[in-house]
């Protein structure tokens, strides 16, 4: 399988970069390559061929701090390229590294699974995920493209998401089964802690213990 | 709160034919600050309407004022918001990737942010319901469609970038506790139909240009909202049952003169 993967500088799309099973042939541009990730023509030619996009948005970590303005315009746009192109060149499947962030602003009594409306601050760099997940939304609801999106704690916290887990989440999502006629927006929350439960992931993935 | 009755409005995007129609409508009651990428001069020396019958803007009268204004750049934006007891945000732009994002997502977040900074209250947020986007999701095979319905805009750059800054605006009304009315527009024709023939037929989002500014004076007087982001769609009630419910009369008190009945009836001896 053929798969564009994004996140340059990220630690977990390094991660998965480093330690991906057999089977996967990987198109990781590094940082001194220096992709725009924003170019139509780029992210064409990246795309082209690939099986699957694994993205981990943003797609790459600038060297220095965008404004705030920036960042969701940087978050969005290069999300926006990425579906653009992967729905004309024919991919049929994107995951979306994103984040359990968004739904830290609800009270920790609740117990916050995958039905839960996300709840990002008014903060570009909270609200940033939330639109990415937006984006690749409405492209798999028009159709022809699949979009699995997990939902990741801080990596390797107490209460977060540990690497085990993220990378084995990763892999199932690449490997999962897709109805044609089913759904093409799947969210999956791939967290190791106790603050929100895995069920969904623990049973489709067959990730960590059962509590 | 209470409406805002009378004081300061700021529109952005006042260059366009919906910011055309709110300073109309608005400028017996407020002073206004219209704002805009472009200088009114410029615009009216070019004489381009955005389609046929559309408004173009008027050159403001004192007290109120045209500042150069773009929205993506937010000290811009905080600098006209700065003595303003309310936000209008009309600003749009539809067809190039950049600057959608840059307008309509950005844009969005940088008023809101200024709104938040400056103490306002009051902001009219707008953007499009597409209707007809070309897959099963966008609502067009149903009927009844509330305007609240989310909007499923699909891979469409417009109306996907106005979704997205849609969205920001409503996070900061509910984490702000702001009131913003949110008016979703599809299709706007002149009052007049000139020459379009009876029972011709008109879309089932429909609004008279000249009817279009009233909705935003109505919706900085009116009192309290039920929530922090009152979604309303700006149409005039029309028999098809597809969308519009009517809320904006409702809720807003507002009457459009101009209903297109000829439109959708035969002629009659």
């Amino acid at each position: 399988m053929e798969i564009l993967v994004t996140g340059t500088g990220q630690p977990l799309a390094e991660g998965f970069a480093s330690s991906c099973s057999e089977g996967y042939s990987l198109r990781f541009p590094p940082r001194d390559q220096g992709v725009d990730w924003c170019d139509v023509e780029t992210v064409n030619d990246l795309v082209a061929g690939v099986d699957a996009i694994l993205h981990f948005a943003p797609p790459s970590v600038p060297d220095k701090g965008l404004e705030e303005g920036d960042l969701l315009d940087f978050a969005t746009r290069s999300t926006y390229v990425l579906m653009q192109a992967g729905s004309e060149a024919g991919v049929g499947r994107i995951v979306l590294a994103s984040t359990m962030a968004m739904f830290e602003n609800y009270s920790p009594d609740y117990v916050i699974d995958e039905i839960w409306q996300p709840k990002p601050s008014a903060e570009a760099a909270s609200l940033a995920p939330f639109l990415v997940e937006m984006t690749c939304r409405e492209f798999a609801r028009q159709g022809g493209i699949a979009v699995i999106c997990l939902r990741f704690g801080d990596l390797d916290k107490a209460e977060g998401t540990t690497e085990t887990d993220a990378l084995a989440a990763l892999d199932g999502a690449l490997k999962m089964e897709l109805d044609p006629l089913g759904y093409r927006w799947h969210v999956f929350h791939v967290y190791s802690g106790k603050r929100f439960p895995m069920r969904a992931a623990r049973q489709k993935f067959g990730l960590g213990e059962i509590a | 709160m209470a409406g805002v009755l009378s004081g300061n409005v700021c529109v952005y995007g006042a260059g366009g034919p919906v910011g055309a129609m709110v300073a109309r409508a608005l400028q017996d009651d407020y002073t206004l600050r219209l704002t805009d990428l472009h200088d009114v001069d410029d615009i009216l020396a070019q004489n381009k309407p955005q389609s046929k019958g559309a408004p173009l803007p008027e050159k403001p009268v004192s007290p109120n004022e045209w500042q150069c204004v773009d929205v993506s750049d937010y000290e811009q934006v905080r600098a006209a918001a700065e003595g303003m007891d309310a936000l209008i945000n009309v600003s749009v732009l539809r067809h190039d990737v950049v600057p959608a994002f840059r307008v309509n997502l950005v844009g969005a977040y940088n008023v809101m942010k200024a709104a938040v900074e400056c103490g306002i209250k009051r902001i009219i947020h707008t953007g499009p319901r597409h209707t007809r986007l070309g897959f099963e999701g966008d609502y067009w095979p149903d009927f009844d469609v509330p305007d609240e319905a989310p909007l499923h805009p699909g891979s469409d750059l417009y109306a996907l970038t106005k979704h997205l800054g849609g969205q920001v605006v409503r996070v900061f009304a509910e984490e702000h506790d702001l009131e913003v009315l949110c008016f979703l527009f599809t299709g706007f024709r002149p009052g007049d139909p000139g020459p379009s023939a009876d029972g011709s037929g008109v879309g089932p989002l429909t609004v008279a240009w000249e009817d279009t500014g009233d909705p935003f004076r109505l919706g900085l007087q009116v009192d309290k909202l039920s929530c922090n982001y009152e979604v309303f769609d700006i149409t005039v009630d029309l028999p098809h049952r597809k969308f519009g419910t009517g809320k904006a009369q409702r809720l807003l008190g507002w009457q459009p003169q101009y209903t297109f009945e000829r439109h959708y009836r035969r002629k009659t001896d």
